[in-house]
């Protein structure tokens, strides 16, 4: 028989051991990564915990208490009409953490189906629906996001879909380029090579092995997306008030440098920056922990 | 004997800067059933490209003519739909690059399984069942781990024997080898060898063997086709190709072998020269340029293919001066 006539490679038998250490371990090993890990955690716990703790009404008008400096009985000041800053930045964060990963999601999903369906065909196909996109991208996209703010009354939801229509555009460029690098491979024509269709090889052979990639660019696309509705509230083409959010609430402060009322600039300057640092710091720490991976 | 694969002036045409161009020119063999056929040639000679033109995993841009009969239907005619039933169930491939021949991301059971499940409809245990016992056929030890562990934690003789477990799954009744054993180091080439061959006829499977090394052609195959600059250029018995070699350049490509019994310490004599250029293909014989006996007919005109003896056939001027 077979099995008898053939020499096992015993020297080989032992296969290659894993000894990469887990991709959680690769993620977590970097301090800079734990540093942002740490921060995002904070402020998701201040958005989403931090209201029931301090349980009061970042609504409210305490009109015989505006413009107050930070005090005991408000931490962070009030500002112009008497709002509790404090109850207004945890609020605030809500929005823009929500506005953010979901317009990020969106993006991506998008981005994804276009630029895979786009590198996958190829010929023309790929030239039109690749232009399109360097269409739009050659339109500045805070001109863009403007436009669709001034025509649509923004809601939380239309705020998802205004910040994803441009954000797709660069996970869409990014995608393609890995799908025709990834196409190309040997391994994709060994599944040609067995009779796999090509809608089973888009899901099994490209989106796995571009997955990677693609989640790395959306987690800085968060950290865009929320500085983009940071800066259109601050133009005043955010959020409808009463719902406070960051971007709105810097942009209400300005109006007040001049008395300087700075628990009306600094903390949701401050939670901004830290929305950004973290997102950041977690989007290096992924892309170092995939990028080591053995091709 | 039947048939298998019957190729008739197989050609395929490459568009370089808006003209096309021939890689294979006028191709034309059969493998019968149960044979091994290797196909021979230098780097660039139109091999692959014969190879993946006859499964139709060339480029759209190319242009393909002749008839590649697959047990008397025309590969070429057949609709996308049924050469997706046919590849991989009834025409297995083998290719060079074993490292990169796996998809990373998925573990080896599942990729063996999935070429059984496309095209059977069997439950996922019966599969993976089917799996194990193709990686135990391959020679691989301690299968059932193997099944969970990814490509990358095989060694490349070992993930050579799963692509071989791949193509061989189905039972097909044709399996392309395109140069399987050229990455592999020499212990693990000759392991491999002697795998295929021991499958092929185990499930007597035809073997199209493309390969450079006459070494591997000697010990595997029945009969050899010679290709040089897209044609055949000799074609034969093994036997005949190696001890009643015709061709000059079959000669040449022997003479290049390096032996370690020669008398007098000789130099490796090499094929002097190229390959011509697909779009500076000589009018005359393709080998002229380089070839040492070559004269001012075979400038000029184009030799055909010769009958020279039985199933022998040489694509040469000499042998026509011989037969005037």
């Amino acid at each position: 028989m077979i099995q008898e006539s053939l020499p096992l490679e015993a020297s080989l038998v032992e296969t290659i051991k894993d000894e990469r250490p887990k991709f959680i371990h690769r993620f977590w090993k970097s301090g800079m990564t734990k540093l942002g890990v740490f921060l995002l955690l904070f402020l998701v716990l201040f958005s989403y915990v931090g209201p029931l703790i301090y349980r009061h009404s970042a609504i409210n008008s305490h009109l015989l208490a505006t413009d107050a400096s930070p005090s005991a009985q408000f931490p962070l000041g009030t500002d112009s009409v008497g709002h509790n800053v404090l109850a207004q930045l945890m609020v605030g964060g809500q929005s823009s953490l929500e506005v953010g990963f979901a317009a990020a999601i969106v993006a991506m999903i998008f981005g994804t189906l276009y630029g895979m369906i786009s590198g996958m065909a190829g010929g023309w196909v790929d030239t039109v629906m690749m232009r399109f996109v360097d269409i739009l991208l050659s339109i500045p996209s805070i001109f863009i996001l403007l436009f669709l703010n001034a025509v649509f009354q923004p809601n939380i939801f239309l705020m998802i879909f205004v910040l994803a229509s441009t954000a797709w555009l660069g996970v869409s460029r990014l995608v393609r380029a890995e799908a025709l690098t990834i196409k190309n491979q040997l391994y994709v024509e060994a599944a040609h090579a067995i009779g796999t269709r090509t809608l089973r090889i888009m899901v099994r052979y490209l989106f796995p092995n571009i997955i990677g990639t693609v989640l790395v660019a959306s987690t800085f696309q968060v950290a865009d997306a929320i500085l983009y509705m940071a800066g259109l509230s601050f133009l005043g083409l955010g959020l409808p008030p009463p719902t406070p959010n960051w971007g709105g609430m810097l942009s209400d402060g300005m109006n007040y440098m001049f008395q300087n009322s700075w628990w009306l600039i600094y903390p949701p300057g401050l939670c901004i920056l830290i929305a950004q640092v973290s997102i950041n710091l977690i989007g290096d720490g992924l892309r170092n922990a995939i990028e080591t991976r053995e091709r | 004997m039947s048939e298998v694969l019957n190729i008739t002036s197989l050609s395929v045409e490459f568009n370089i800067n808006g003209e096309y161009y021939h890689a294979v020119n006028d191709v034309s063999f059969h493998i019968n059933a149960g044979e091994t056929l290797g196909l021979v040639g230098e780097s660039g000679c139109g091999k692959s490209v014969t190879s993946l033109a006859l499964v139709r995993l060339l480029a759209k841009s190319a242009k393909i003519s002749g008839k590649a009969l697959y047990n008397g239907r025309n590969l070429l005619d057949l609709s996308l739909e049924e050469m997706h039933q046919i590849r991989g169930k009834q025409i297995g491939m083998i290719f060079q690059e074993p490292m990169t021949s796996l998809n990373p991301v998925y573990k080896i059971g599942s990729q063996i399984s999935e070429t059984l499940r496309l095209h059977n409809k069997i439950s996922n245990d019966e599969a993976k069942r089917q799996s194990l016992e193709m990686l135990r056929k391959v020679g691989i030890a301690r299968p059932e781990e193997i099944m969970e562990e990814y490509p990358h934690q095989l060694s490349g003789g070992m993930r050579q024997r799963v692509m071989i477990a791949i193509a061989m799954i189905n039972n097909p009744q044709l399996l392309i080898a395109d140069e399987p054993t050229t990455a592999l180091d020499v212990t693990i080439q000759a392991q491999i060898l002697d795998l295929m061959r021991n499958l092929s006829r185990d499930f007597k499977t035809s073997l199209l063997l493309i390969t450079h090394d006459l070494g591997v052609v000697a010990e595997m195959c029945d009969r050899v086709a010679v290709m040089y600059a897209g044609q055949i250029v000799e074609q034969g018995l093994v036997d005949d190709i190696f001890f009643n070699t015709n061709h000059p350049y079959t000669q040449g490509l022997l003479n290049a072998i390096p032996k370690i019994d020669v008398q007098n310490k000789d130099r490796l004599q090499p094929i002097v020269g190229n390959v011509p250029s697909l779009t500076r293909m000589p009018k005359g014989c393709r080998f002229a340029t380089r070839c040492p006996h070559a004269m001012d007919r075979c400038k000029m005109e184009s030799p055909p293919l010769m009958e020279i003896r039985e199933n022998h056939q040489s694509r040469c001027w000499l042998n026509d001066a011989k037969v005037v």
